[in-house]
């Protein structure tokens, strides 16, 4: 155990020099740069180019050398300036543009003094994009490829390349691993890698004979693993590069360090600072940080111009070095000694490195744990005393030496002092060396304390002659016993006999006390050690034990009997619960629990400022502290010392005691010291402890409302994963949470809210919360449910509750539904309110359309009950695209559906039919005809206007069966009941229409009446001059002297004048062919229908009356309708006018039809009026011929035009019973029958 | 008397109508004179003589009918001849009611016509006359004293003298003194033609 047992206490000393070596490094900086003339380097800039991004461990490690230096070297913070290129990620020329842009922005107004560059791509950035904003600045270009050589660039450039120390890593490990037989070297397949390992095969060469190499480099990681982990004793591993492996896989060379350090069966060996800390024992390293120091003192030269740029060279070497990781070389036991000289060692177990984790556990565990590094510090002051001291006693010693003050004597084999001096005297404790030879003549009992010692002593004399420095224990003469240390020759005659013993001792008490007290000081700063460095990671479910093995430790080494440590519950403050203890088999166990006012009143008083109070004897005890003292004493306590727990500044949560039950001691303050430190390690770890407790019992808490709560929760991140999910949402959309966190979220999203929840994650990554955000998402059954989301960013996650709002959402979407159902039908009967009736029809079948799309039905139509109520018949009908269409116009008799006709036709009432299946067994009819028709599911409603049925709106689904929601049948019927209104208003106003268009016929008729009525003014204009002319003319020629000239102007006068009323009659005859006949195939009887119609209510006024004897056999003609009905006017007018002055009873018209053979049509309007004058009857047809008073006698001229033109012709012939009948025949359209 | 040749005024707006009319008229031995328009005969002004107005009703801006109208306004009172191509009951009634002399319907026959125009000429002679008369009678009664007025309006009211005299306070001689004086100054021969000129001029007793 001895070696061991020295080697445990190095890294105490490690552990405060590699501290403070950091502190000194970060406080003060190098010692080359102590003094730097600072108004020199005053307002020198450096820029610091790195290619790529900042977070890269060599660019910090390079930059905090680089910052050292140039601080400590004067060139001030503002004056330095870093940019991270990032040129890796952002590749392209567009970027370098805007890049540069930027730069030039930056430092275009600025004067640089020295650049230094990381990475090739920094420097060609530099040199390219650079050349004109940094112009000729010297360059210092570090981690450059092996080999780069840069093209003249008009400017210095100082290189910088990577060197891999691999020899003298090789040598260093070989001091270490004693014995070494192989060595692993570990390489990565990239080219770069492979660059360094051919160096390195050419570095070993000359080992080759001494070891054997193996190069792993051509396999994947994982065989190099198994490989490694199957090494044999003696081997070395040795990593070099390693960016990828053989099968392409991207790694990095820390993360290979460490996986190989993990399974490695011999201990690693780096080439890189990146690595260390990271498994590997060490190395010589590059490392980056120097690299940066180096740089730094190269600038601070180029800056101050102490050296002459000539004396520059362009190559800036920085060596590796060694440095090595302690709990490593623990590992492996390789001993720390073999370390070549100026070794870094790290430690990772204890260093401050460890300390990160403290940091992130908590504010009050880190003040505790700051606490522990100051106990750690003082510990090394300590340890340095103690050196010191020893020192001391060896001087001691020299001088007891040097003055003769050593005991000097000569005494016999048998044991008698044959001489001794007075030194020897005083020490055995005798007055004189007279009494000291005269008493003692039994050495062996008398003076050796053991006889065994002197045993021994007299054997190696016998051996060796003389013997130096044999240290035993002597008694002196009161019989108590002293160490000393002999230095004796034996003293032989020539026969090789013993004849004495020459030699001086030297009591050595003094310094085996020391000895003795510094070895249980370094005992205990191990132990102090060791327990820091255990607790400082210590599961919580193991602190328990490990508190009472430490206690039951401490006691072991310092002697003392009793360990306890109370602990003041959280929620009884008055009570101390005991913990943790130690104490010797078979005495008086203390109390689990105990009352801080009953039984340590004054202790706990004295302990609660945080201070230790220790109590040598129970008599020193103050009077007031009589009850803590019956407390020790009943508990058998001597001699203790309580030292309170608390961490940081807050208050005391228990207590740590350690009691002496067998004596009375004192307690130094060195060793109260050092169990507040324990103390304050248990304080902490139990701290941790509570903490780490109520964090678990928080999370439980929130594990437990995470896996009850009925909102859904869930965390993602920004690609859309899901990465927990809480049980509720399997409940709301029954997929399993593996199946939800095995796609993207979007892939549950509802297509059309896909957007806006792709837009909330995206707001969600620039951090920003996103409250009640709703989408859809899809349950397994296919069917979606709505979810409001409250969601708030932290770091690269998403934080989120959900909460299924569909119900809200349906009543929502029934009401929007409502809204959209009342606009759809406002818009309808907006639309519908004054619609011209041609639109109508084409209008219903968009509204049928509307309402398919609406309430999403494959078919809707709109059936008319026939006059004869014996069928339905389709008169609109709109189907969706995806079912096949029915015809309109088909009649649906009721024989297809009897049971559906009745309820429509006979109750008038709805009939909804979700399922065929539903209908009862007397609507079989019906039933078969649906499924002939392929209808699935129905809703017939009757449309009842004036409380009569006339029409049905009725819907149909075709692809499936479908359940009828009740508020449909309301709906459908509103709508229905818009389109047959629609539907009889369009009779209605078609009535009213072809009135109107009687009214206008009758209009231009009665127009053509007002013509020819301004045509008779003007006819009988030039009528009457000629007649006055003529007459005058008669007078004049009649007188005595007829002046012949007027009567020749006026002969003139009337020819112009019957010009001008030949002109007004070709004028209405003109007038008369302008209408162009529209020919068409007409009912004659029809046609006489619509005149009489039109005159008929006019003439009942006058006191006519008309008879149509009408045949029904009559055929159709051909004609222009118009011009036809004014030649039957005409003569219905002519009779009525010649019915004038009849006595009423006679005023009759009688209108016939008739065929007088196959090929002719008649029509004949007779009357019982005056009759026709026989001797006129040749000049009737005649223009201007009239027997009306204000008749033009141009209507009957007219009328026989049409008739002619029509094929036909016009005659009037007088009844023998009175009156005239008017006839015209009309050629009948071949083979038409009516 | 044989002065006053009577003119016969044509208005038609038909150019060839109104040319016809005037020789008819001529070829009677009429005096005529034709206008285009209504307007244009307002503005002609016509001499003092007896005469006839052959109108025709349907013209352009001012018809017959109303030029009739503002002619009575006017105090014009030529006998008037209505003459339409196309007749009408009421326009025919409103004319005769305003006075029209006859209506003739185109075309009609040179004896209705001339017969029209010489009953109108006749008229119009007549309607001188009596006008000229009632002018002297007038300015007989304009000398007549207030009191001689007052015995005139009583005494052509039918009284006696002595009921006069009583009617005006005074004595039945003074009554007969005063009736002589206004026949001598009136021009009566007779006590008749006293009271026809009295009833000629519109003198009457308010009692009567």
């Amino acid at each position: 155990m001895q070696p061991a047992h020295r080697f445990r206490w190095i890294p105490a000393y490690c552990i405060s020099f590699s501290f403070i070596l950091i502190i000194c490094e970060l406080c003060s900086g190098p010692a080359y740069a102590q003094v730097p003339p600072q108004s020199l380097l005053e307002g020198k800039i450096v820029l610091v180019l790195h290619a790529f991004e900042s977070n890269i461990p060599i660019f910090e490690l390079t930059d905090r050398g680089l910052r050292t230096t140039l601080d400590a070297g004067g060139v001030g913070i503002r004056n330095q300036f870093f940019e991270y290129l990032d040129l890796a990620r952002n590749p392209g020329p567009e970027y370098r543009k805007h890049l540069a842009e930027l730069m030039r922005l930056r430092y275009g107004q600025r004067k640089i003094d020295v650049i230094i560059t990381l990475y090739l791509a920094a420097l060609q950035f530099a040199l390219d994009e650079g050349e004109t904003i940094f112009p000729e600045i010297p360059i210092i270009a570090l981690y450059l490829p092996p080999g780069f050589e840069p093209q003249k660039a008009g400017r210095r450039i100082i290189r910088q390349t990577i060197e891999l120390d691999m020899l003298g890593t090789l040598e260093s490990a070989l001091g270490l691993v004693s014995g070494a037989k192989h060595v692993y070297v570990v390489s990565g397949a990239l080219d770069v890698d492979r660059k360094y390992e051919d160096q390195a095969r050419r570095s070993f060469k000359k080992w080759e004979k001494q070891l054997e190499f193996r190069y792993l480099s051509d396999m994947p990681l994982e065989e190099i693993l198994d490989t490694v982990s199957a090494a044999p004793p003696g081997t070395i591993v040795l990593l070099m590069g390693f960016g990828a492996d053989v099968t392409g896989k991207n790694y990095t060379t820390r993360e290979v360090g460490e996986r190989l350090s993990r399974v490695s069966k011999a201990p690693v060996f780096g080439l890189l600072q990146v690595v260390l800390g990271y498994g590997i024992a060490g190395g010589n390293l590059v490392n980056f940080e120097y690299v940066g120091t180096r740089a730094g003192e190269l600038t601070l030269d180029i800056l101050r111009g102490t050296r002459a740029p000539e004396n520059i060279p362009p190559i800036l070497a920085v060596p590796s070095l060694p440095m090595f990781d302690w709990r490593q070389l623990k590992r492996w036991n390789l001993s720390e000694a073999a370390l070549p000289e100026g070794s870094i060692v790290i430690n990772r177990e204890t260093t401050f490195w460890d300390f990160k984790y403290y940091i992130l556990g908590g504010l009050a565990l880190m003040i505790g744990q700051s606490l522990l590094i100051a106990g750690l510090m003082i510990q090394r002051r300590r340890r340095r005393l103690a050196e010191e001291s020893l020192s001391r006693a060896e001087e001691k010693y020299r001088n007891i030496f040097d003055s003769a003050l050593e005991g000097i004597y000569e005494t016999s084999p048998q044991g008698q002092f044959l001489t001794a001096n007075r030194a020897l005297a005083r020490m055995l404790g005798y007055d004189s060396p007279e009494e000291v030879i005269s008493l003692i003549g039994d050495a062996a009992n008398q003076v050796w304390a053991d006889p065994n010692d002197r045993a021994d002593y007299l054997r190696l004399l016998d051996e060796q002659n003389v013997i130096r420095g044999f240290e035993c224990r002597f008694l002196r003469k009161d019989g108590t016993k002293f160490w000393v240390s002999l230095n004796t020759r034996r003293v032989s005659g020539p026969d090789g006999q013993t004849l004495f013993y020459s030699g001086f001792l030297e009591d050595i008490t003094a310094r085996k006390q020391d000895e003795e007290a510094l070895k249980e000081r370094l005992n205990f700063e191990m132990l102090m050690a060791e327990i820091s460095a255990l607790f400082v990671n210590l599961p919580a479910d193991r602190i328990d034990s490990e508190i009472e093995a430490a206690q039951r430790r401490v006691c072991e080494l310092l002697g003392l009997d009793r360990a306890t440590l109370w602990q003041v519950p959280e929620n009884e403050p008055g009570m101390l619960l005991l913990t943790h203890f130690h104490q010797p088999p078979g005495s008086l166990l203390p109390p689990a629990r105990m009352s801080l006012k009953e039984f340590f009143p004054w202790t706990f008083k004295k302990v609660l400022g945080g201070e230790a109070l220790t109590i040598s004897k129970m008599t020193d005890l103050p009077a007031e502290a009589y009850k803590d003292r019956e407390t020790f004493i009943h508990y058998d306590t001597k001699s203790n010392v309580i030292v309170p727990l608390s961490v940081g500044k807050n208050e005391v949560f228990g207590l740590l005691t350690f009691a002496v039950m067998h004596e009375e001691r004192n307690w130094p303050e060195t060793l109260v010291m050092r169990l507040k430190l324990i103390a304050q390690v248990f304080a902490n770890a139990l701290a941790r402890r509570r903490t780490e407790q109520a964090l678990l019992q928080r999370t439980e808490e929130l594990d437990k409302f995470f896996s009850v709560t009925l909102d859904l929760l869930c965390i993602a991140n920004f690609e859309g994963y899901f990465l927990r999910l809480n049980p509720a949402w399997e409940k709301v959309l029954s997929y399993s949470r593996e199946e939800l966190m095995a796609r993207r979220l979007y892939d549950f999203v509802h297509p059309d809210d896909l957007a806006g929840t792709r837009e909330a994650v995206s707001r969600l990554a620039a951090q920003r919360e996103v409250i009640h955000f709703e989408n859809r998402y899809r349950c397994k059954d296919g069917t979606y449910r709505w979810l409001e989301w409250t969601s708030a960013p932290a770091g690269e996650l998403i934080y989120s509750a959900a909460r299924d709002v569909t119900l809200r959402k349906q009543k929502e979407e029934a009401l929007r539904e409502r809204l959209q159902f009342e606009h759809l039908l406002s818009g309808l009967s907006a639309r519908f309110v004054n619609m011209p009736p041609d639109q109508v029809d084409s209008e219903i079948e968009g509204g049928l359309k509307q309402i398919l799309e609406f309430f999403q039905i494959d078919r809707c139509g709109l059936l008319r009950l026939l006059l004869d109520k014996t069928a339905f018949q389709i008169t609109h009908v709109a189907s969706s695209d995806d079912v096949p269409p029915v015809p309109e116009g088909v009649e649906l008799p009721r024989s297809l559906y009897p049971w559906t006709y009745d309820i429509l036709a006979e109750n008038n009432e709805a009939l909804s039919v979700s399922r065929l299946d539903d209908l009862p067994a007397e609507a079989n009819v019906d039933r078969r005809t649906c499924i002939e028709w392929g209808i699935r599911s129905y809703v017939n409603i009757p449309i009842l206007i004036r409380e009569s049925i006339n029409h049905i709106i009725s819907i149909n689904s075709v692809k499936g069966e479908r359940v009828w929601p009740e508020e449909l049948l309301p709906r459908l019927r509103l709508l229905g009941e818009i389109f047959v209104n629609a539907l009889i208003r369009k009779e209605a106003e078609g009535e009213a229409m072809n009135a109107r268009s009687e009214l206008l016929r009758m209009e231009r008729l009665s127009r053509m009446g007002e013509l020819t009525s301004s045509l008779a003014h003007e006819i009988n204009q030039p009528l009457s001059a000629i007649r006055t002319n003529a007459e005058a003319a008669q007078r004049f020629l009649s007188g005595v002297a007829p002046d012949i000239g007027e009567v020749r102007q006026i002969l003139e006068d009337i020819i112009r004048d019957d010009r001008r009323a030949n002109d007004v009659v070709q004028k209405v005859r003109a007038l008369v062919r302008k209408e162009k006949p529209q020919e068409e195939i007409l009912d004659l009887n029809k046609t006489i229908q619509e005149v009489v119609g039109l005159i008929r209510s006019e003439f009942l006024l006058q006191g006519l009356s008309f008879a149509m004897e009408l045949s029904p056999d009559l055929k159709m003609i051909r004609g222009d309708r118009i011009q036809l009905q004014q030649v039957i006017l005409n003569l219905i007018l002519n009779s009525a006018a010649a019915m004038r002055n009849s006595p009423r009873a006679q005023r009759k018209i009688t209108v016939k039809t008739a065929m007088p053979d196959s090929g002719t049509v008649k029509a004949s309007v007779t009357d019982f009026g005056t009759g026709i004058d026989q001797n006129n009857i040749e000049l009737l047809f005649e223009p201007f011929y009239t027997t009306k008073p204000d008749g033009l006698g141009m209507g009957l001229s007219i009328s026989q035009r049409i008739i002619t033109a029509h094929g036909g012709s016009l005659k009037a012939s007088n009844n023998p019973q009175g009156g005239a009948t008017f006839a015209f025949t009309l050629p009948a359209h071949p083979g038409d029958a009516p | 008397v044989t002065e006053d040749k009577p003119v016969i005024y044509v208005v038609d707006d038909d150019p060839s109508m109104r040319k016809a009319l005037e020789r008819l008229l001529r070829s009677a031995g009429h005096d005529a004179k034709a206008f285009g328009s209504a307007l244009e005969f307002l503005d002609f002004n016509h001499p003092d003589t007896p005469g006839c107005l052959i109108l025709d009703i349907k013209m352009p801006k001012l018809s017959g009918l109303e030029l009739q109208e503002r002619l009575v306004q006017k105090g014009i009172s030529f006998p008037i001849v209505f003459i339409t191509g196309h007749g009408t009951v009421p326009a025919s009634v409103k004319a005769f009611k305003a006075g029209a002399m006859d209506f003739l319907q185109k075309p009609f026959k040179d004896a209705e016509l001339l017969d029209a125009v010489s009953r109108g000429v006749e008229k119009h002679r007549h309607l001188r006359q009596e006008q000229n008369e009632i002018k002297g009678l007038r300015a007989k009664l304009d000398t007549l004293s207030p009191r001689e007025r007052e015995v005139l309006t009583l005494v052509a009211s039918g009284m006696l003298n002595k009921q006069v005299a009583f009617e005006l306070g005074t004595a039945e001689k003074t009554i007969k003194v005063h009736r002589a004086r206004v026949m001598e100054k009136m021009g009566a021969r007779s006590f008749a033609d006293l009271v026809r000129f009295a009833e000629k001029l519109g003198v009457r007793s308010p009692a009567a």
